[in-house]
């Protein structure tokens, strides 16, 4: 059996968070900042900066002006957004060297940015505030897959060989395999990397959204995403079967099936806007 | 009715639904016959498609040209990824539906 904060603690020696964000994080953290200050840093990495001032010009944010400067970005997407989307944009090139025998890493990517843009546009379509952290979140649902296949490549490999001879969703062979998911995987890295509760929570708790305590109404959301990028085959993420949906996570949601067809076209617009912008063909060495 | 983008947006068409920006406040009427002033109001405000009257989208197009046949292969093929849910229920079934015209029309597309 192999225990969620071992894996991690091993992958933090050969992995850690892309520095920007640490430098963001210090920068919006420090009571004598400003715009000006978190520009300079975002400015330091120009890949970032291009794919920033991408993003805020797309129909995905839907700013009324063209936006020509980061620290205009910055101003109008907030500081602490800038620093998820750093995030979330530069978290690609953290997971090098992922055999492409195990997962494919573009199709990877675009299932987690699948999850991403649809949980966004779920919580904007029934009026959450803020929908843009939910992109986040969906980004990073499945992260712990991510340590699994780095940290134990020959475990991975009889999880996806025997849920495809089982027939069953790769979760549920995780547990017989190594006695954990790569839910709570995912949980145990963003914790030691000590990203908010939030991120941890939806991460942990994507398969069992009725177990999320503090973040129920995100939990749902991003399992609900997830089932739909599944479902419309964006990437994949290893699993070879749509996973089951929790019938009262979509209840609470309270959306009808007009809506749901017309959710997945904007999402499928928005998806390939995205992965326009992040290229990942680009940042997956 | 079809949903248009915006870059396709032509002077003349005709709005079959209103038009609201992202905090819902109404732009444009239903009803509303699209200028170039009206064009350009709709792209700064970030809107990406809006529905127009009187023409077919080019799925719809693609849809009309879709046999029974072609169905029943991209249902075979999808099939086996839908194992596990519960196929009966209303939201799987659309979602299952909506993932074979997927697959059907990138598959016209290709041909």
């Amino acid at each position: 059996m192999l225990l969620p904060s071992k894996i991690v603690a091993d992958f933090k020696g050969t992995a850690s968070l892309p520095v920007i964000y640490f430098k963001l994080n210090e920068a919006i953290n420090d009571p004598n900042t400003s715009i000006h200050k978190i520009s300079n840093v975002i400015s330091e990495d120009a890949s970032l900066s291009a794919r920033l001032l991408k993003l805020v010009n797309s129909p995905f944010y839907g700013f009324p002006q063209s936006v020509g400067t980061i620290s205009e970005a910055v101003f109008l997407v907030g500081s602490q957004q800038v620093r998820d989307v750093a995030l979330a944009t530069t978290m690609m090139s953290t997971f090098n060297g992922i055999p492409g025998d195990l997962m494919n890493m573009e199709k990877f990517w675009m299932h987690s940015l699948a999850c991403g843009v649809g949980a966004k546009v779920i919580a904007e379509t029934i009026g959450e505030p803020e929908f843009e952290r939910f992109f986040v979140a969906g980004v990073l649902h499945d992260i712990g897959r991510l340590v699994l296949f780095s940290k134990a490549p020959e475990e991975s490999k009889i999880i996806l060989q025997r849920a495809q001879r089982e027939k069953r969703p790769l979760v549920d062979v995780e547990y017989d395999e190594i006695g954990c998911s790569h839910a709570e995987i995912g949980r145990a890295l963003l914790d030691a990397w000590k990203l908010p509760q939030y991120y941890q929570e939806v991460a942990g708790f994507h398969h069992a959204p009725e177990s999320a305590q503090q973040y129920p109404l995100e939990t749902v959301i991003v399992h609900v995403a997830d089932t739909i990028a599944h479902t419309l085959q964006f990437g994949t993420s290893g699993e070879l079967y749509v996973p089951r949906m929790n019938k009262n996570s979509w209840h609470k949601l309270n959306l009808s099936l007009n809506q749901l067809s017309k959710l997945i076209h904007v999402i499928e617009h928005e998806v390939n806007l995205v992965l326009n912008m992040i290229q990942p063909k680009e940042v997956v060495a | 009715m079809a949903l248009i983008t915006i870059d396709k947006l032509i002077a003349g068409m005709v709005l079959d639904t209103e038009v609201c920006d992202r905090t819902g406040r109404v732009l444009l009427k239903c009803g509303c016959e699209l200028t170039e002033w009206h064009i350009g109001k709709l792209a700064s405000s970030g809107v990406v498609e809006v529905d127009i009257a009187g023409i077919e989208s080019s799925s719809d197009q693609t849809d009309k040209n879709i046999t029974p046949e072609m169905m029943q292969q991209c249902i075979d093929v999808l099939d086996p990824a839908f194992t596990l849910v519960d196929k009966d229920w209303d939201v799987m079934k659309e979602l299952h539906r909506l993932a074979v015209l997927k697959v059907v029309r990138k598959k016209m597309e290709e041909e």
